[in-house]
C-alpha cells in the first residue's frame, strides 16, 4: 500500500516537473518575444536621447565660442533650435512611453547637429582672423595718431620759437 | 609772420586729426553701459495675452505660450521642466530661490540668442476622473504637445473654494558650460486650474 502511494507521488512529481519546466520555457519565450524588445527599445531610446543631449550641449558651446570670438551666429541658431525642438519631441515621446518615436526624434536631432559644430568652428576661425586684422588696424591707428600729434606739437614749438626770435 | 600766426590752428588740426586717426583704437576702450544679466520668463494664454485658462474639463485642449527673453550677454541654452502638483505638494519658492521637488513630467530644450526672444507654444490637456465619493480627483495623464505624460497626482476636494484645484507650472533651467549641468534659473510661471467634472 505504502509502496503504491510512494509510486503515485513519484509520478505526480515527475508530471509536475514537466509542467514546471514547460511553464518556465514558455515564460522565457514570451519574455524574449514581447517584453525584452520593449525594454531594448526603451534602453536604446534613452541612450539616443542622452547622446543627442550631449551633442546639443557641445554644439551650443561651439556656437558660444564663435560668438565670443565676434562671429555672427544667427545662421547657426536656426539649426541649433531645430535640433533642440527634435530633442524636446524625443524627451516627451520617451516620457510617454513611445520609445520608437523617441529614438527616431533623437537620431534626427543628432543629424541636424552634425554640421553645426564644424560651421561654428569655421565662423570662429574667420572671426579670430578678422580680430587679428582689426588689432593690426588698431595698432597702426595708434602709431599714426601719435605721429600726427607729435608733428603738430613740434610744428607749434618750432613756429613759437621762430616768432619769439623775430 | 608767415606760418607763425597759424601755429595754434596747426596744433588744433593736429589734435583733431590725431583723434580721428585714433578712433579705431578709442572704439576698443570705450565701455558701453552694462545691463543686468538676466532671463525673462512669461506665460501667455491662448490669445497671446493675459487671459489664462481657468476652468478645465477633462480632455479639453488649450494652448499656452511661454516667452523667454535672453539678456545674459551671450547665446544661452535653456531647459523648461513641466510640472504639476496639488495644493499640498512641493512648489517652487520665490523667496528661497528653490525649485519644486515634484518630478518633471516633461522637458523642453531650446536656445535663445543674446537679446533674443523665443515663444514656445504648449498644447496641453488633462485626463482625469473623479472618484465615486466625489472627494478625490485622480489625474491620469497630462498631454503636452501630443505626448501623454502619466502622473499619479490626486487632488482632494477644496471645500473653501468648492472645487478640485491643480497647479501647472514651468521651471526654467539654464545650461552652465563650466559645470556642464543645467542650473535652476530661479524663474517659474504657474497657473492654478479648476478641474471641472
Amino acid at each position: 500500500m505504502n509502496q503504491s502511494i510512494f509510486n503515485w507521488r513519484l509520478n505526480l512529481i515527475k508530471v509536475f516537473k514537466v509542467y514546471i519546466l514547460t511553464t518556465i520555457v514558455l515564460f522565457v519565450m514570451v519574455f524574449a518575444l514581447f517584453v525584452s524588445p520593449v525594454f531594448a527599445q526603451g534602453s536604446s531610446g534613452s541612450t539616443a536621447i542622452s547622446l543627442a543631449q550631449i551633442n546639443l550641449q557641445s554644439c551650443y558651446k561651439a556656437v558660444k565660442q564663435a560668438e565670443a570670438a565676434g562671429a555672427n551666429v544667427d545662421s547657426l541658431m536656426v539649426n541649433l533650435n531645430d535640433a533642440a525642438g527634435l530633442l524636446t519631441k524625443a524627451q516627451l515621446a520617451y516620457a510617454s512611453g513611445d520609445y520608437i518615436s523617441a529614438n527616431s526624434y533623437a537620431s534626427q536631432s543628432q543629424s541636424t547637429l552634425a554640421e553645426v559644430t564644424s560651421q561654428a568652428q569655421t565662423l570662429r576661425a574667420n572671426a579670430l582672423s578678422a580680430k587679428t586684422e582689426n588689432s593690426i588696424i588698431t595698432l597702426l591707428s595708434v602709431i599714426g595718431s601719435v605721429s600726427i600729434l607729435f608733428s603738430g606739437i613740434v610744428a607749434f614749438v618750432v613756429l613759437d620759437r621762430k616768432g619769439r626770435r623775430t | 609772420m608767415g606760418l607763425q600766426q597759424y601755429k595754434t590752428l596747426i596744433l588744433v588740426i593736429a589734435v583733431v586729426a590725431a583723434l580721428f586717426v585714433a578712433s579705431p583704437a578709442i572704439e576698443q576702450i570705450v565701455i558701453f553701459p552694462q545691463t543686468d544679466s538676466l532671463t525673462e520668463l512669461s506665460i501667455m494664454g491662448p490669445y497671446h495675452n493675459a487671459t489664462y485658462p481657468y476652468n478645465i474639463v477633462s480632455n479639453q485642449k488649450t494652448t499656452l505660450y511661454l516667452d523667454v527673453k535672453n539678456h545674459v550677454g551671450s547665446t544661452a541654452l535653456y531647459l523648461i521642466d513641466v510640472k504639476f502638483r496639488n495644493q499640498t505638494q512641493s512648489a517652487p519658492d520665490s523667496f528661497n530661490h528653490t525649485s519644486s521637488d515634484q518630478p518633471a513630467l516633461g522637458q523642453i530644450s531650446f536656445c535663445v540668442a543674446n537679446n533674443g526672444t523665443i515663444e514656445l507654444p504648449i498644447d496641453i490637456s488633462f485626463q482625469y476622473n473623479v472618484e465615486a465619493n466625489n472627494e478625490t480627483l485622480s489625474m491620469q495623464n497630462i498631454i503636452v504637445n501630443g505626448a501623454p505624460l502619466s502622473t499619479d497626482t490626486t487632488i482632494a476636494w477644496n471645500p473653501d473654494n468648492q472645487g478640485f484645484y491643480g497647479n501647472l507650472f514651468f521651471e526654467l533651467y539654464i545650461f552652465n558650460d563650466t559645470t556642464n549641468t543645467f542650473q535652476y534659473n530661479e524663474r517659474f510661471v504657474s497657473l492654478w486650474l479648476k478641474m471641472n467634472t
